[in-house]
């Protein structure tokens, strides 16, 4: 609309428009470029906050599960796991991606041990109990697998497998969509802890 | 072998639009500079056109590369391995190549490039003119920058090691089963691009200078066509979104949408006031502003959606072209505000409006309203940003945002609807409008009254039904008087195809109106064999089923709809992307569509209850009818019109779909006339008329 | 019929009707809101958590289906919009609330696009009025001119307007 401003002289009010305008554009194009800062990467909600609440029963048949002096199994609770890093990984037997990431997290769960990092899977709909078990028969792997319904909206997921890396101190410190490989989660932690 | 055919031509494309835009623009400069023309520009014209003509070569190539590669799976081009897949039906395939970034800007490319083409074959007769070389300059600068990205930060065929047992993802799952998919995207493209023309030929003008209306009348054509494209991909775009994304609605001012309604706006402010500067002379400054907003904020937008700097649902988000693309918008802007600045002195315009009730008047006030909704939908998508740069506060700006503010907008917008095509240029008597709109506004009580008969209630929806009834009217009666005048030809022409396109922006609004002010939107929990009503409707739950390919799982609920035919809203997991998408199963009507959403299956038990969510939506289908009536109504609006070769006319093309009988003949004759009338009086310099100039 | 048309009473008419029947459509509609509308009604509030942009109404997310809950939930437990407001946006943060809130930088999103349709206007009514008064005695040269040009013009001269 600035440019179908009527003024005597013609020429030199379009051009204190023109540059008014300009200045505008540098502004957006500056705002653009440099606002906003991490904005280029994903943002997962979690991310930086408080990891939240996992915890259920961990499926039976599978290895990683506590149990009590009675020999019943004991609820997982990542509270508990407080003081040391875990890897919440969102999975299903469906999923491609998540058989190529396995052997992955398999690596991990054996550098985790002398490493203060822990595993932890929440299954993401499937239904399925015994093809998780068998799941984890083929394929190995020795960590708690939970139905945690509300965690999958918690952790905002949209593309398994996803897995959440959570510093000692309960805060979520990065995020992994699609497959991770073990030495990046390694290289973090080696990262944090220097 | 496929990399290295598909990088031969991106770097052919490159290469041929360095040369041709560098030949050219030297030879322009040394023509424009000498005072009798430079002796070599005839030859650095054909040349830059032989480079040119390449161009669109290059994108064919590269396009039928891809393609090649994609039916041909192979993954080692790097962007069949992103892409790609060994299990989706050939349609998706086809359209796998613009499921992502890299491959959209092959599409992008060969759009380009046919335009280029285009550009060259129409305008065959005056290749050696300044003004049309200097577009091609900026056609070619344009083609330089996309295939400089496709060459470099966006390479589509990089060649990838494969492994043995690779198995493709394939594109999104959302992109993967409707049909919707194949146009939408080239739609959007071939508008997207297509503004470049006008785009190019305004540079043009501003940097020879020769500003008189000769390129408007070029390019008007064009920018039609360009609009045209856009506004059906819009359309299709929402369509695909209510058939495939389940949520039940069709537009969600997500910024992928605001940044393609952008342009669309500014290009329909264009496609209006240019009409004027035809007429009257007037808003020069105004128009080249138009034109080269709209282009740049195509740019925008895809810098916007393509960055990773917003957000959105339908993002490809990639950092890497992120700052090409911003840089470019940046060139491209400065560069057309500091032109307009520079070239400000010659567009001082002759002619004034002489009353607020007159076509031109109504025309602007067409601008101010477009021109604040772009405001509105720009201010929404990039305030968050700004919020977050000045304050660290986050916002989202969401859709009563939009609508709270849009509403009123659009409200006024068919208003004038109604008035504007019955106006007269210059001056209207109270007496001509009361004549004129009577059957309109009885169209509109008429609309009214049937409407709050079958029950619309609210003042929102009623009142765009009687303005879409008055408007719908008004529109109606030109098209009538205009058949009775010219027979079959009172359909064709700019004005005739204008009011088909306005017939279909009000069944669209009526649409919009309805199907967001009278929706019900329901949730169940069903068993096996149980039944629900929603508005008179039956939904009967028979079971659960599902199929499985190699590339998902699909669970579905077998719903019956009134007794009869059986629906199947599903729940999909795409097992290659790990995603979970829900299917939605719609039953249109003229009058309301059932849309299916299955929100929730049991886990375990295929007996358990799901969650079925039903939405009844009234007239949504208008929306597509009035989209398709719209593209109807831009092909007709660029056929020629009735143009008689008996009546002398100032301009190369003279506005012959408006004169249909001989006092509108000679009246404009006698327009013209006063309009050149006052350029010579505005070279006086007295007070009185210096204050006439600048509009 | 053709005479009554466009006279003045056929327009009083007209007018009468077509504000009636706004106005009883307008006033017609139930003001007392069940439960579920008044639900549904905040759904189209807030953001979907998850989905960009999308409300919690139009999400098919899993968040949005539980927050669809919650607030189905607050209504039936006849808490206030603004204490559901209040409590999701604890939750979920300020980029739950799909409407820009009207306080701090946000008020600019509101003020910006105000000022610019009312300047915008101005500008246009300003160049259409300037012009109406702006028409001061002709000079003789305008008289030359216009009588030359009318002398070249057509003689048929139609001063009621055009349907082009």
């Amino acid at each position: 609309m600035e440019a179908a401003r009527t003024e005597p002289t013609g020429s030199s009010s379009i051009r204190t428009i023109a540059i008014v305008i300009g200045v505008v554009v540098v502004g957006l194009i500056a705002l653009l470029a440099f606002g906003g800062g991490d904005q280029i990467t994903e943002r997962n909600g979690t991310l930086g906050k408080r990891v939240p609440l996992v915890q259920g029963m961990p499926l039976e048949g599978l290895a990683g599960t506590s149990v009590n002096s009675d020999g019943e199994p004991i609820a997982y609770s990542i509270d508990a796991e407080n003081g040391s890093w875990v890897l919440v990984n969102f999975f299903a037997t469906w999923c491609a991606g998540c058989i190529v990431e396995h052997p992955e997290l398999v690596a991990l769960e054996g550098w985790g041990q002398s490493n203060n990092l822990s595993l932890v899977a929440v299954v993401f709909d499937d239904a399925d109990t015994a093809a998780i078990q068998k799941f984890f028969r083929d394929r190995g792997g020795n960590w708690p697998v939970l139905r945690s319904p509300g965690s999958a909206i918690d952790f905002q997921i949209s593309l398994i497998p996803e897995s959440f890396l959570v510093a000692p101190s309960g805060l979520v410190v990065e995020h992994y969509v699609g497959g991770l490989s073990a030495a990046d989660v390694q290289a973090t932690i080696d990262e944090f802890s220097t | 072998m496929l990399s290295a055919f598909g990088t031969a031509f991106v770097l052919l494309g490159l290469m041929a639009s360095i040369a041709g835009m560098l030949i050219g623009s030297v030879a322009l400069v040394r023509d424009q500079r000498s005072p009798n023309g430079s002796a070599t520009l005839k030859p650095a014209m054909k040349s830059m056109r032989q480079f040119a003509s390449m161009v669109p070569a290059a994108g064919i190539g590269a396009f039928i590369v891809m393609e090649i590669a994609l039916f041909r799976r192979d993954y080692s081009v790097s962007f069949v391995q992103q892409v790609g897949s060994d299990s989706i039906p050939p349609i998706f395939n086809f359209a796998a190549l613009w499921s992502a970034l890299e491959g959209s800007l092959i599409l992008w490319a060969l759009t380009l490039g046919l335009y280029i083409a285009a550009v060259l074959w129409k305008f065959a007769d005056k290749k050696n003119d300044p003004l049309l070389g200097w577009a091609m300059v900026v056609l070619l600068g344009i083609s330089t920058f996309f295939f400089g990205l496709l060459a470099l930060p966006a390479n589509p065929f990089q060649r990838v090691s494969v492994a043995a047992d690779f198995v493709g993802r394939g594109p999104n799952p959302l992109l993967q089963d409707h049909v919707l998919v194949a146009f939408h995207p080239p739609m959007l493209y071939l508008g997207y691009v297509g503004f470049a023309v006008p785009f190019a030929f305004a540079i043009a003008a501003l940097i020879t200078g020769r500003l008189g209306e000769g390129w408007l009348v070029e390019t008007r054509r064009w920018t039609v066509i360009a609009w045209g494209f856009l506004t059906f991909g819009i359309v299709l775009g929402a369509w695909w979104s209510y058939e495939v994304l389940g949520w039940g609605g069709y537009w969600a001012w997500d910024p992928v949408e605001n940044a393609s309604l952008l342009p669309w706006l500014t290009g329909t402010a264009f496609l209006h006031s240019v009409m004027v500067q035809e007429r009257r002379g007037m808003l020069r400054v105004w128009n080249l502003s138009l034109v080269c907003a709209t282009f740049c904020l195509t740019i925008l937008g895809t810098f916007l959606t393509r960055s990773g700097v917003i957000d959105s649902v339908h993002a490809f988000a990639d950092g890497a072209v992120g700052p090409w693309l911003l840089t470019f918008f940046a060139i491209v802007t400065v560069g057309s505000v500091g032109l307009i600045g520079w070239r400000g002195d010659r567009l001082r315009s002759p002619g004034a409006i002489d009353s607020p009730l007159s076509r031109e008047a109504s025309f602007l006030a067409n601008n101010v309203l477009f021109g604040a909704m772009a405001f509105v939908v720009l201010l929404g998508t990039v305030f968050p940003l700004f919020a977050e740069a000045f304050d660290g506060s986050r916002l989202t700006i969401g859709r009563p945002y939009f609508d709270s503010l849009g509403r009123p907008i659009a409200i006024v917008t068919l208003f004038l609807m109604a008035v504007a095509p019955v106006l007269p240029w210059r001056k209207a008597s109270t007496e001509l409008l009361s004549t004129r709109l009577f059957w309109p506004a009885v169209a509109a009580v008429g609309v009214t009254a049937f409407a709050v008969l079958v029950g619309a209630r609210g003042f929102w929806p009623v009142m765009t039904f009687a303005l879409s009834g008055f408007a719908g009217g008004s529109a109606v009666r030109q098209v009538v008087l205009a058949t009775r005048r010219q027979g079959w030809r009172g359909f064709v022409g700019r004005t005739n195809g204008g009011m088909i396109v306005h017939l279909g922006v009000i069944i669209l609004a009526m649409g919009v109106a309805a199907s967001e002010s009278y929706k019900t939107d329901r949730i169940f929990t069903m068993s096996p064999g149980e039944t629900v009503f929603v508005e008179s409707h039956s939904f009967t739950y028979e079971g659960l089923g599902a199929d499985r390919t190699s590339r998902r799982d699909r669970t579905f609920a077998r719903v019956s709809i009134d007794g009869g035919q059986v629906y199947e809203p599903a729940r999909t997991r795409y097992t290659q992307q790990g995603m979970v998408v829900g299917t939605p199963s719609v039953k249109p009507g003229i009058t309301e569509d059932l849309y299916l959403v299955l929100d929730d299956i049991p886990q375990d038990d295929p007996q358990a209850p799901i969650r079925l969510r039903v939405i009844v939506r009234p007239l949504i289908t208008w929306i597509w009818a009035g989209g398709v009536l719209m593209g109807i109504g831009t092909l007709l609006a660029v056929v020629p019109g009735n143009r008689s070769p008996s009546i002398p006319t100032a301009q190369p093309a003279g506005d012959g779909a408006a004169s249909g009988s001989s006092p509108d003949r000679s009246r404009s004759a006698l327009s013209r006339a006063f309009t050149s009338l006052r350029r010579r009086l505005t070279r006086t310099p007295t007070e009185l008329h210096a204050s006439q100039g600048g509009l | 019929m053709s005479q009554f048309a466009g006279t003045r009473a056929s327009w009083a008419f007209v007018v009468v009707a077509l504000v009636g029947l706004i106005a009883f459509a307008s006033l017609g509609g139930d003001d007392d809101q069940s439960a579920g509308e008044r639900a549904e009604a905040l759904y189209d509030k807030f953001a979907c958590p998850t989905c960009d942009g999308q409300s919690v109404a139009e999400s098919n997310a899993a968040v949005a289906a539980t927050i669809r809950e919650f607030i189905r939930d607050e209504v039936a437990a006849g808490t206030s919009d603004t204490d559901i407001r209040n409590a999701l946006v604890q939750g979920y943060g300020t980029e739950v609330l799909l409407n820009p809130p009207a306080s701090g930088i946000a008020t600019l999103v509101w003020v910006l696009p105000v000022l610019a349709l009312v300047g915008g206007s101005a500008v246009v009514f300003n160049a259409v009025s300037r012009n109406n008064l702006g028409s001061a005695d002709p000079t003789a040269e305008d008289e030359a001119l216009v009588a030359e040009l009318l002398e070249s013009a057509s003689d048929e001269v139609d001063n009621t307007g055009s349907d082009g």
